[in-house]
């Protein structure tokens, strides 16, 4: 579905990532791991066309994307919920989502987003700017599903959150993708990130530096502690 | 102290410069908020909207072609400007697109000087629009008044594309965070096209309303194009309302204190201005954080 090959990306000058590859089949769940800095919103936002990588290639679903525009690859089917989440905040929570729906042919009928986030639902009037953080996140994920994409990529969706709401979204995302999309999620809540993966991708300094299921990845409490950091391996086992 | 009847008498005709100001600033308000583009051709684009009407009024006599051939002219002059220049320059500095843009205003202005001259033309006023209609306290010429519903029409029509349809909802998106519209498969460099045609329409139709009242010279642009900046600054950058009651606290200020004396009218739209700042740094409507 997702064949990431040896991608070279930029900021400006520095070099950020370096001959990153992942593979990412239909239907599967991949968590991209790794510490602050390690690249990971990088690789998302380049697999997205945010960022062109200067060298490597991506293909989804047989097809070449690496320089595609971003909304051309968005209306393949690959929708990237991005780290900052980025509501509009002038426009209401349906406006939000009117938006997003605009460009796909099938997109799902705003009535079938509400009744899977009821709370979207009471929320339909109010300004983005006036959602709070869960609310958001939340508009943040229907706003990809009702583009009922192919592959959605999700930039650290727990982050900032209450741990009640944490395990709201866990166990909607976890029925998400048994209903069928492909999703590649990043996570520093690597408990959360590793209930939902079958397998998993770690980066380190623009690197990868391993790839294997969570399974091994717990037979490996080395790789742990030294790509994730201490607090994260506690909390992953 | 000038009386009662003067003063509403000015009053009126800041309420009609206003609805014009409104106008011109709202084009330049969506394009600053929506390409973060400062459009220094903006005035420009005015003078050439108010040569079109010069020119088809005086062939013609039809308002109504004036205003439709105005803002064709301007959509041609937009889209190829926008093609060949402007989009290369929206992710540079402001000083950069101040320099190419004035650049471009001064390329505009040279052209039509060369071809109409420097001497002031005269448009007539449209046929419907002679007269004078008695207020009771004060006589006011009837085309101004006309102008407050013509200027106010469009705004209206331009509210409604703003706020009641696709495009409106992809222009406000835009202004907020383009690079988010892209990840929801909208084409933004399309919708920029759009945005910046539209913004240039907007200058150019005020410039055909404006044409009769004015003496319709190649640097006329120049003084609006301030004016119009002034109003984006108080109403907030980006703001459709706020270049609404921008465009008419200043028109009331420059037409209220030329009352008492012109020199100042001036200063008083650049000290109210400076107030707001202070107070208010976003301006009147302008959206939290956007610089
Ligand atoms: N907009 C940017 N400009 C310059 N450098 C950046 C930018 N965004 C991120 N970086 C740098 O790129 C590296 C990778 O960042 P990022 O992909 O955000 O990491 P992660 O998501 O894994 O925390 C970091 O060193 C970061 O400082
Ligand atoms: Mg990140």
């Amino acid at each position: 579905m997702l064949e990431v090959d040896r991608i070279n990306s930029f900021y400006g000058d520095s070099h950020v990532l370096f001959d990153v590859s992942m593979k990412v089949r239909a239907h599967e769940v991949v968590a991209l791991l790794g510490r602050n800095g390690a690249g990971k919103t990088t690789t998302l936002k380049t697999i997205a066309g945010v960022i062109r990588p200067r060298s490597g290639t991506i293909h989804f679903a047989g097809e070449p994307i690496h320089r595609l525009a971003s909304h051309a690859i968005a209306r393949l089917g690959l929708q990237l919920v991005p780290e900052e989440r980025r509501i509009f905040a002038t426009l209401t929570a349906e406006e939000n989502l009117r938006l997003a729906a605009l460009t796909v042919p099938d997109p799902w009928p705003v009535e079938r987003i509400f009744d899977t986030f009821p709370r979207l639902a009471e929320r339909r009037r109010a300004r983005g700017g006036h959602l709070s953080g869960g609310e958001q996140q939340m508009l943040a994920i229907a706003r990809a599903l009702i583009r009922s994409p192919k592959l959605i990529l999700l930039d650290e969706p727990f982050e900032g959150l209450a741990p009640v709401i944490v395990e709201d979204l866990l166990s909607l995302c976890q029925r998400l993708a048994e209903a069928g999309p492909t999703i590649v999620i990043v996570e520093q809540n690597v408990r959360a990130a590793l209930s939902l993966a079958q397998r998993v991708y770690i980066l380190n300094n623009g690197h990868n530096v391993f790839e294997g299921t969570p399974r091994s990845l717990h037979d490996n409490p080395e790789v742990m502690s030294r790509y994730i950091g201490v607090g994260a391996e506690e909390e992953a086992i | 102290m000038p009386s009662l009847g003067q003063f509403l008498s000015q009053a009126f005709n800041g309420f009609a410069f206003g609805t014009l100001l409104a106008l011109i600033s709202s084009g330049l308000t969506i394009i600053f908020g929506t390409l973060g583009l400062v459009n220094f051709a903006h005035g420009a684009m005015f003078m050439v909207g108010a040569f079109t009407a010069f020119v088809v009024l005086s062939q013609w006599h039809s308002f109504i072609a004036a205003l439709f051939l105005g803002a064709a002219v301007l959509l041609v002059l937009a889209v190829g400007l926008e093609r060949g220049v402007i989009r290369f320059y929206y992710n540079r500095p402001p000083e950069d697109q101040l320099l190419v843009t004035f650049g471009l205003s001064v390329m505009l202005v040279e052209a039509v000087r060369a071809l109409f001259g420097s001497l002031s033309q005269r448009v007539p006023i449209p046929q419907w629009g002679e007269g004078i209609v008695n207020f009771g306290l004060f006589y006011y010429p009837l085309y101004r008044v006309e102008i407050i519903g013509i200027a106010g029409a469009l705004l209206l029509g331009l509210y409604s594309v703003l706020y009641h349809t696709s495009l409106g909802l992809v222009v406000r998106a835009g202004i907020e965070d383009p690079t988010m519209v892209g990840l929801l498969g909208i084409p933004v460099r399309r919708m920029f096209l759009i945005v910046f045609a539209v913004g240039a329409m907007a200058a150019g139709v005020a410039g055909v309303i404006y044409a009769p009242l004015a003496a319709v010279i190649p640097d006329m642009g120049t003084p609006f194009l301030v004016e119009a900046f002034v109003v984006v600054v108080i109403g907030g950058l980006g703001s459709f309302g706020g270049a609404v009651v921008g465009g008419l606290i200043v028109g009331e200020l420059l037409s209220l204190t030329s009352l008492f004396d012109p020199a100042y009218s001036q200063a008083a739209i650049y000290a109210v201005m400076t107030l707001i700042l202070v107070v208010r740094p976003r301006g009147l409507f302008g959206a939290e954080g956007r610089a």
